[in-house]
């Protein structure tokens, strides 16, 4: 298949775009554009800021520990011109969007408009949440769009938590608790009595796996399930003399890596097929049971 | 041998070089995007930096059994105490710098830690080590020792015997032998950022391997087990950088892996007589060093109509493996005069991975979203003839080592419409096509197709199901003529015609203080042409947690699952091949848990109380022409209970109590009763299944130092 020939046109037309970005009227403004991708009901006049940024919404919320609780993570660096607190950033509204209407005065019976909230169960949208993230955070979710986690309307705070120094889900001792909460089956794959080391917190589920998105099987780290194996498999890799050919296409052809009731993972579907292809097949000798319960037809 | 146009490597890398010029060449992003004048926004409210922050503990836990399979990987595998020690501190100084670190475990073998230091939006170094034990056995002994790196030998009293009745050394020569890896990384990791827009990023990873792993070894039809030495590294260096430009990133990346085995192979003694001249010793090649590396460019751009995102990503790799070959056998008389056509194999494989996709909303309601993605598995290297010796006891003739590769076509799409406020519905399928070289099947096309709808009829409320199916079409299937030679009834699961249904559904409900998960998937494939091999294959997954915060500081949940994993297979023993005997695998997985967390007990005390229970069996039933019946059941019980508390003592002191108590049974009819001598032609390790009943008890002072609300607490906060 001549298909490097047709990768030029692609490598061509990725070049050209960057260019072609930078043409479009507002291309320089993804935070202003942001919340306008949100299906939220259109405000009638474009949305203000706060007159003094953080100052203005500690007037209110300083005695909220979860609040102040930002002044411990990586997004309230001073020093960092990249993170929300940074020389000339925008603080509290970098990401919960411009605060003037829920800082101004509110006539007396009506509700403080809201400002951009995140988690499951709150007034703002998921796509608006998610927007405002990726503002930043483009570079680490940059397959965010294709992958199931998006498909599924899954928001960034769903799963992390940004007002905490630790969040869990960075974490490989909590990560499985965090993933477990949607993913049930996995979850209680981890008790299985052949399973990678998740139960003992030796391990996440972001070893092999790439939440942020990744149009590879399973949203999988690497290009491919065998490179995702070969990082801590690496002795399985090869090119082998003699190869046996499913296992350098794919090592789920055979193993289940979320856990079996078999050693080694074995695919429970597949376990025994090895010795089909041979006519008079016997039981391989790790197989074969003791004398008195050889009971196979063809031992 | 495949035909395909071989474009040259330097052509091959040529689009990415022009990719990366380009994309270097945008204009960066900008600070503050909004374009809002903060210079009067002072922050004079933010508690920036606090004051040096740590938190130490220090205490000792005590378990009562040596059990391996209970500390397979948690380094609790020996009975008695261990010291328990962690710590993690940090500081972050107006200046700008910072450090962090943290310790974990360092008195059991699952050791841990991670300093980073480094200089806010300017440039990040981070140094770490981990360990993780892999304790397999500690049931098994072996007469075996270890006499050189790479060599096992008997005592020299051992006496041979065509079987292992006859084998009278044995009971005064063996020895206990614990079978398992410790596993070891040191990582380094440098993130420099250059630009406001540009990073660049280096990790290295030194991972080393040690240990022995339960191992079989033949010599025609008499086979030992032995602890098998293992001592491997494997190093990974990454480097790479990231440009951000106004409405996207590109990242451009090098990664190189290289495999060390300290092994080429061992030469183990032939416990059994000699059926051949020469065979004393047998050896067993282990895994040659090898390389790999890859070079990529991936990123997105932010299109700027339709709220369209398109990702890329283009990697070109190699593996190489040009290790030494061992000799054609021990025996320099089965040997001969027969050569090795060359003295390396001189391995290599290109591997090519291009994806790109493509998501848009027209609408509001609408989303659209298309995916291509190819994957080359080019194996390059010269065909290799060589004439064999089998397992050290006879001439086997010659063989060719065939070379394997593939190449992966796949499209896939989506289209999801929002039909009403509270549904969505969605359609999508995928194209997944797959050449293989010198192989039965030289294509299979599997087309699959699905439907989604999910509803959300109030903010708490969400249920999504899925209906699909995905069907795989093989060409002509052509036995190969290898040996022994395959049943011309046989149909290899993976390169035969497959047809599958799965459904999957999904609930979640969380009115308030109760919330409710539950996932269910289930596929059913059947394997039309195959009148020898997989026939069918079920499975069949269940899982759900209930939870309930009955009050504002406690919580109770209950949660459970079931699985279940079926399928029929063929098989053939006759001449004519004919389909005579088939067999039936049934894996049923079961388990159930609940627990009860309480915070703040008389404002001083946490407490935490899980229960687990999981069940496994595993059923083989066989039906045949002569004999048949079911093997003995494999299974395995879990049932464990852990108990916490944590009792505030001040602000800064807590004390942590643990209890364990974990049992778990297990019979499997490949153990239970094969003791070294109890088959005729194997002397085995003689491994029991997994046994045990361990209660571990654990008590810890944690102190903390430095700022005077602990950071666990604002994280309470927020779970609250």
């Amino acid at each position: 298949m001549n298909i490097r020939t047709g990768l030029f046109a692609l490598s061509l037309l990725l070049a050209a775009l960057p260019a072609a970005a930078q043409d479009a009227p507002a291309a320089a403004e993804p935070a202003k554009e942001a919340p306008a991708k949100s299906e939220a009901p259109a405000k009638p006049s474009a949305p203000t800021y706060s007159r003094k940024g953080a100052d203005t919404c500690l007037n209110c919320h300083d005695d909220n520990p979860v609040v102040m609780a930002i002044f411990s993570t990586k997004h309230a660096q001073p020093k960092n011109p990249n993170t929300p607190f940074g020389h000339g950033q925008l603080q509290c509204e970098a990401c919960h969007g411009p605060g003037g209407a829920h800082t101004g005065r509110v006539p007396r019976g009506e509700k403080r408009p809201p400002v951009v909230y995140f988690g499951r169960n709150t007034v703002t949208p998921v796509e608006q949440q998610n927007a405002m993230c990726t503002t930043c955070h483009n570079p680490k979710a940059g397959e965010w769009h294709a992958s199931a986690h998006r498909d599924s309307d899954v928001g960034c705070a769903d799963c992390h938590q940004s007002h905490v120094a630790r969040d869990p889900v960075l974490y490989k001792a909590t990560q499985g608790d965090v993933c477990g909460t949607c993913h049930e089956v996995q979850k209680q794959n981890m008790l299985l009595p052949f399973a990678h080391p998740l139960r003992d917190q030796q391990m996440g589920c972001t070893g092999c796996h790439s939440p942020h998105g990744s149009p590879t099987q399973a949203a999988l780290k690497k290009d491919t399930v065998n490179d995702t194996c070969y990082t801590c498999h690496a002795d399985k890799r090869g090119p082998f003399l003699w190869e046996h050919q499913p296992v350098s296409e794919d090592c789920g052809l055979c193993h289940q890596p979320h856990g079996s009731v078999h050693p080694g993972v074995g695919h429970g579907a597949r376990r025994g097929l090895c010795e089909l292809p041979l006519a008079g097949a016997r039981l391989e000798p790790s197989l074969r049971p003791p004398a008195d319960a050889l009971r196979v037809p063809h031992a | 041998m495949r035909k395909k146009i071989q474009v040259p490597r330097s052509a091959a890398l040529t689009p990415l070089a022009a990719a990366i010029a380009a994309v270097f060449a945008a204009t960066p992003a900008v600070a503050n995007p909004a374009g809002v004048d903060t210079s009067g926004w002072a922050c004079e409210k933010c508690p920036f930096y606090g004051e040096y922050e740590a938190e130490a503990e220090a205490g000792a836990i005590y378990i009562d059994e040596d059990s391996a399979p209970f500390g397979r990987y948690n380094g609790l595998d020996e009975k008695g105490t261990y010291a328990d020690l962690s710590a993690r501190g940090s500081e972050r100084r107006e200046s700008g710098t910072f450090y962090e670190y943290e310790l974990i475990d360092l008195g059991l073998d699952t050791r841990e830690g991670s300093l980073t230091v480094g200089r806010e939006g300017l440039l990040e170094a981070t140094l770490t080590y981990d360990e993780i034990p892999y304790n397999a056995w500690d049931t098994t002994a072996t007469p075996y020792v270890r006499t050189a790196k790479d060599t096992l030998s008997l005592p020299s009293n051992w006496v041979r015997a065509g079987a292992t009745s006859g084998m009278s050394a044995l009971g005064s020569t063996i020895r206990p032998v614990t079978i398992g890896t410790d596993r070891s990384a040191l990582g380094l990791g440098l993130s420099w950022l250059a630009r406001s827009n540009v990073e660049v990023y280096a990790d290295a990873r030194r991972e080393d391997i040690e240990g022995n792993r339960r191992s079989p070894v033949v010599f025609l039809g008499q086979i030992a087990e032995l602890p098998e030495p293992v001592d491997s590294t494997h190093d990974q260096f990454e480097v790479g950088a990231v440009y951000r430009f106004a409405r996207g990133y590109t990242r451009l990346s090098w990664y190189l892996s290289k495999y060390d085995n300290s092994l080429d192979g061992f030469l183990f003694e032939n416990a059994y007589l000699s059926a051949a001249p020469d065979t004393v010793f047998g050896r067993k090649a282990q895994a040659p060093d090898n390389d790999a590396s890859l070079l990529a460019i991936d990123g997105n751009f932010l299109l700027p109509w339709w709220d369209g995102v398109l990702s890329y990503r283009l990697a070109d790799g190699r593996y190489e493996q040009d290790a030494t070959l061992l000799p054609i056998s021990t025996s320099a008389a089965l040997t001969g005069a027969a050569t090795l056509p060359r003295t390396n194999l001189d391995g290599r494989v290109d591997t090519a991975h291009y994806r790109a996709n493509l998501s848009l909303k027209p609408h509001s309601r609408v989303r659209l979203r298309g995916g291509y993605r190819y994957d080359d598995r080019d194996d390059r290297t010269d065909p290799f003839t060589v004439t064999y010796v089998e397992t050290d006891s006879y001439p086997g003739g010659t063989a060719t080592a065939e070379r394997f590769g593939y190449e992966r076509t796949r499209f896939d799409g989506l289209a999801e419409g929002r039909v009403l406020d509270w549904l969505f519905v969605a359609v999508g399928g995928s194209d997944d096509e797959v050449k293989r070289t010198n192989q039965e099947t030289s294509r299979t096309t599997e087309t699959s197709t699905w439907g989604r709808a999910r509803l959300r009829p109030h903010p708490t409320v969400e249920f999504a199901a899925t209906y699909g199916e995905a069907r795989i079409e093989a060409g002509q299937y052509v036995t190969r003529p290898d040996l022994p030679p395959e049943n011309p009834l046989l149909r290899k699961y993976n390169l035969t015609n497959r047809d599958r249904d799965f459904i999957e559904g999904r609930l979640s409900w969380s009115p308030g203080k109760v919330s409710f998960t539950a996932e269910a998937t289930v596929s059913e494939d059947t394997y039309g042409k195959s009148l020898i091999g997989l026939q069918s294959s079920d499975d069949k997954r269940y899982a759900g947690t209930a939870s309930w915060a009955f009050h504002e500081r406690g919580s109770v949940y209950v949660t459970g699952g079931y699985q279940q994993i079926e399928s029929l297979q063929a098989g053939s023993e006759g001449i004519p091949p004919t389909q005579d005997w088939n067999t039936r695998h049934e894996d049923e997985f079961v388990t159930a848990g609940t627990g009860i967390r309480f915070d703040k007990v008389l404002g001083k005390v946490d407490l935490t109380l899980d229960y687990t229970y999981a069940r496994s069996e595993g059923q083989i039933a066989t039906a045949a022409v002569v004999g048949g019946g079911a093997f003995p059941q494999l299974d395995t019980e879990l049932n464990s209970v852990r108990i916490g508390a944590g009792y505030d003592v001040n602000d800064r002191l807590r004390v942590n109590l643990t209890y364990v108590f974990e049992d778990y049974d297990s019979s499997d009819w490949q153990l239970d009763g094969v003791e070294p001598t109890t088959v005729g032609n194997l002397l085995s390790l003689g491994a029991d299944a997994y046994n045990y009943r361990v209660n571990g008890l654990g008590l810890s002072f944690q102190y903390r130092f430095g700022a005077a609300k602990a950071p666990a607490a604002a994280e309470e906060a927020e779970d609250e």
